[in-house]
């Protein structure tokens, strides 16, 4: 008998949460029986969440919600479990409410985590390439693009500070081919908000990277300051990727409605706070003489043209036709 | 002096572009430390447009990018204010008549209409302009018909109007 109508929708949504909290809590116990100590300790909170959100999605179990969010396949009410801990070797498993239909499915979730078992202990690099080549066929290529656009920033950061010089010469010019890359698969981005903001942070950081690419490594501290909160404006708490992932349009599971309106509020938060975070940096890339002059910027896209390239005005004209 | 850019002034600053001699010109001879350069945040806006229209279809490649960026340089370090007197919560009073009886004059172009309206109200609006002058790209939207425009402006704004128009290759 479904009581679904008799409860107010607050209530419903705590119902659901508590499901969620409990399906998470049980895989996650299944999980720390099958891996061995050692597997434990490297079994980090991100991956303990995805471990749940793929044992729910290899399930169809619905009534633990996911979408495709910023690093694969998310469950937020998964994840609330998780936070609680560092690793699946510090995991103290809450109490978990003896429910039937949890006790039904059990085998079935350690049936999961056998399958997944190998997988998770891989290196992050073989690890997101398996994650995300789960997404849907429609973000794939987008998940596929960020990858490299991530791994190179990091590797550009790294030789900076190393101050390898020749390095940083390749690291940057692999980079902006990522970028590229990135700009041709955010087609599923119709905001036109979100669009300049990505506009916004990409100029900013090219622009930035262009002059970090043959740097004296003066005020390297501040620098290296400046490329961490660089980062943070992408990946951290309101930043760019919030605004870019198909979590909503991605959400599977019977609390869907509940993180539909969690992530509306994410990114009205991050649209507010983004541009004043962006406005900053820019002073900030001002004052440690990050900007490239015009001339600067024209002599790159010379470089980059190789000499072949129409003038905007003349590509505007294809716009319009 | 005083100027109001269109749009097409800062596609000048792109070296490949047919107007870039003219528009070096004439930042060389009206230099940013002795003249204000203005314009309008339609002007702005029809370039975000434009860019997010290159972005949708894949045509952002990096050799464009830099364009850009050499514009909202420019746009950063040398535009005083870009007038938005469409915006929703102060719009002037006279920014919708003169936009609608622009517009069939600019074949119905909307970034030209509001550009040139903006350019009006700022003419009147902005205190202490030196020789106030809409420098553009556009002999064909903008400079000819500008008398018609000028007899708009009389109408709407009921008051003297001490706005020039000018193509940017003009000698002023």
């Amino acid at each position: 008998m479904d009581f679904g109508g008799s409860i107010s929708p607050r209530e419903k949504s705590t119902n659901h949460l508590t499901t969620e909290r409990n399906f998470s809590a049980l895989v996650l116990y299944e999980a720390k029986r099958l891996f061995s100590t050692r597997e434990r300790l490297v079994i980090w909170r991100s991956r303990m969440e995805k471990l749940v959100a793929f044992v729910a999605e290899n399930l169809k179990y619905n009534k633990l919600t996911r979408g495709w969010y910023k690093f694969g396949l998310y469950a937020p009410g998964a994840l609330s479990v998780c936070n609680e801990f560092s690793n699946l070797e510090d995991l103290v498993v809450p109490t978990i409410i003896d429910s039937r239909e949890l006790s039904d499915i059990k085998p079935l979730i350690k049936k999961s985590l056998l399958n997944f078992h190998d997988i998770f202990l891989r290196p992050n690099e073989d690890f997101y390439e398996w994650v995300y080549n789960r997404s849907p066929k429609e973000y794939k290529s987008f998940y596929f693009s960020k990858m490299p656009f991530e791994t190179h920033l990091y590797n550009f950061k790294r030789y900076f500070e190393a101050r390898n010089n020749r390095e940083l010469g390749e690291e940057y010019q692999i980079e902006i081919e990522s970028v590229s890359k990135l700009y041709q698969n955010i087609k599923h981005i119709n905001d036109n908000e979100i669009l300049d903001l990505f506009h916004l942070y990409m100029d900013l950081l090219e622009m930035s990277l262009m002059k970090l690419k043959n740097d004296d490594f003066k005020k390297i501290e501040e620098k290296r300051i400046f490329l961490n909160n660089m980062d943070d404006a992408y990946k951290g708490e309101c930043g760019l990727l919030e605004l870019l992932v198909p979590f909503k349009q991605t959400l599977t599971g019977n609390n869907s409605e509940f993180w539909s309106e969690w992530a509306d509020e994410r990114i009205e938060k991050t649209k507010m706070s983004l541009p004043s975070k962006l406005d900053d940096l820019k002073r900030k890339a001002i004052s440690l003489d990050l900007v490239p002059t015009m001339r600067e910027l024209g002599e790159d896209a010379e470089r980059l043209a190789h000499g072949k390239r129409e003038s905007l005005r003349e590509i505007f004209k294809k716009v319009d036709t | 002096m005083d100027f109001f850019f269109d749009t097409g002034v800062f596609l000048g600053l792109d070296d490949k572009d047919k107007h870039h001699q003219s528009v070096n010109g004439f930042l060389d001879k009206h230099p940013k430390d002795a003249n204000r350069y203005f314009s309008a945040k339609a002007a702005k806006e029809e370039l975000d447009s434009k860019r997010r229209e290159f972005t949708r279809r894949g045509w952002s490649k990096a050799e464009r990018r830099r364009v850009f960026q050499i514009i909202n340089a420019f746009i950063w370090q040398y535009i005083k204010n870009f007038t938005n007197y469409e915006q929703e919560s102060k719009k002037h009073p006279s920014f919708d008549p003169l936009y609608r009886d622009f517009l069939p004059i600019v074949e119905k172009d909307h970034f030209d209409a509001a550009i040139l309206a903006n350019a009006f109200l700022w003419s009147c609006e902005e205190c202490g302009l030196l020789s106030p002058t809409v420098v553009t790209t556009d002999d064909g939207h903008f400079y000819k018909p500008k008398e018609k425009f000028f007899k708009i402006a009389n109408k709407h704004l009921n008051r003297a109007i001490i706005l020039d128009i000018q193509c940017v290759w003009d000698d002023f």
